[in-house]
């Protein structure tokens, strides 16, 4: 025994080393050479060890969740109030971006509507100020001279009108709607081309309905009979959509009938219009 | 025998603290080198023979589990393995400036030589960037770990020569 281990020790540390290197390098060169042969000897190693470092690394994440958990307590308390800051913040924009989302729908709304009638150079706005006691028979939109409107405009939204530009300031315009008590519009039924008077009354505006009159008692009208701006109008352009016809009854001097209408626009959630850039009276200049 | 035993166990567990538990314990992106404190500490105890089988075996560890060819580790260790055993005639237990200073050293040599065969040769010609960026951090945690570390595996030679001892007796 203890021969053998003089005879071990008796190899020339110089030789050794000679002997390995000299081995390594064909160790080397046969890896290099047929490391496809190679590979699969070389993987049963980091097999073995593998588990072992699997082992460990439990070991490791369990301690470092530990060390994370006294994380000091100050650390974690100003973290937790800036990302409550950043959640205030988030909220908000989320707001503002929902906000924008129903704005974009409406607007989609708009544009359906501006395709209907796209013979018409028109401007989209939004409603800034309302000033009526519950229905807005005239209300205020962000869009004035500036942006090329002018007095008498045509003002539509969803699919129909909505009224006529009384007032125009640098950025603003105030839009009368046609429900207002002093409104006037010439309307005309889509499939009759029998006309009619529109006039905005304040006592039928609780019920959501304007008043029709001067319909010829020759007219072949129903209910539900959609009525458009007419032709003889002066200040509207035609075949607008203005609502449909309800209550039909012969007027109390017999000489024609009245009705009531129902408009199509919702006025009490009116947010955006359109407005029409092209006068009556350009068209008819046109025309001539 | 028992040596061999003992010793192929310290660098397998040397590998696993390296490779998996210092991981946890970067300083400057590096992690130190637990096997060259082993390699380095066994030759020092035992010399040039020992020095650089441990190497051998060491390095060959490495080069199975991150090598791309087997070889080129085990030249490296196994180097580094033979030239520290010369200072085993002058050593002393007492002494932990010594090994230290060799691990030092021997870290230097590994890592300008890790530089030449692994990184020169893809034609990153910056030594010295990468001697700041990595060598030098490298040797610096390395004998810091060391400074327990050999403590640790002198008190097993030590424990392993009284062990040997006794049943020569």
């Amino acid at each position: 025994m203890r021969r053998k281990h003089k005879v071990k020790f008796s190899v020339r540390p110089k030789h050794l080393l000679y002997t390995l290197i000299f081995l390594c390098l064909m160790l080397l060169y046969i890896s290099y050479r047929y490391s496809d042969k190679l590979a699969p000897f070389k993987t049963s190693i980091g097999n073995l060890i593998t588990p072992m470092q699997n082992g460990i690394n439990l070991v490791g994440t369990y301690l470092t969740e530990q060390l994370e958990l006294f994380e000091s307590k100050q650390t974690l308390q100003e973290e937790n109030e800036r990302l409550k800051a950043e959640i205030e913040e988030l909220k908000n924009r989320n707001s503002i971006l929902i906000a924008d989302g129903y704005e974009l729908a409406q607007l989609r709304e708009l544009y359906e509507v501006g395709k209907k009638y796209s013979d018409y150079p028109m401007i989209a706005a939004s409603v800034i100020s309302r000033d009526t006691n519950g229905y807005y028979s005239s209300f205020v939109v962000n869009k004035g001279s500036e942006d090329g409107i002018k007095k008498d405009m045509n003002v539509i939204a969803g699919n129909g009108l909505v009224g006529i530009v009384s007032e125009v300031g640098k950025n603003f315009c105030r839009i009368r709607a046609i429900i207002d008590d002093t409104s006037y519009v010439s309307g005309m039924f889509l499939k009759t081309s029998d006309t009619c008077d529109i006039k905005g009354d304040l006592e039928l505006l609780d019920e959501g309905y304007i008043r029709v009159e001067g319909i010829s008692l020759g007219a072949q009208i129903e209910e539900n009979f959609e009525v458009v701006t007419s032709h003889i109008s002066d200040k509207y352009l035609p075949g607008i959509l203005i609502g449909y016809i309800h209550n039909i009854e012969v007027d109390s001097s017999n000489m024609a009938k009245k009705a009531y209408l129902l408009p199509v626009v919702d006025f009490e959630h009116i947010e955006n219009v359109l407005i029409i850039t092209q006068l009556k009276e350009r068209i008819e200049n046109e025309s001539e | 025998m028992l040596r061999c035993i003992v010793v192929f166990i310290e660098i397998i567990f040397s590998y696993l603290l390296q490779s998996s538990v210092f991981v946890y314990f970067e300083l400057a992106n590096v992690v130190p080198d637990i096997l060259l404190i082993l390699v380095v500490s066994t030759a020092f105890f035992k010399g040039q023979n020992a020095g650089l089988l441990t190497g051998l075996f060491a390095g060959l560890l490495m080069d199975f589990c991150i090598g791309d060819y087997l070889g080129i580790f085990a030249i490296l260790y196994m180097v580094i393995g033979y030239f520290n055993g010369y200072a085993a005639k002058i050593f002393d237990r007492e002494d932990y400036l010594l090994p230290l200073g060799l691990i030092g050293v021997s870290e230097l040599v590994y890592g300008f030589l890790y530089y030449v065969f692994f990184v020169l040769l893809h034609g990153r010609l910056n030594l010295f960037y990468f001697f700041g960026r990595v060598i030098l951090p490298r040797i610096i945690y390395t004998i810091l770990v060391a400074v327990l570390l050999y403590k640790f595996f002198q008190s097993i030679h030590l424990l392993l020569l009284r062990f040997e001892y006794r049943r020569r007796r």
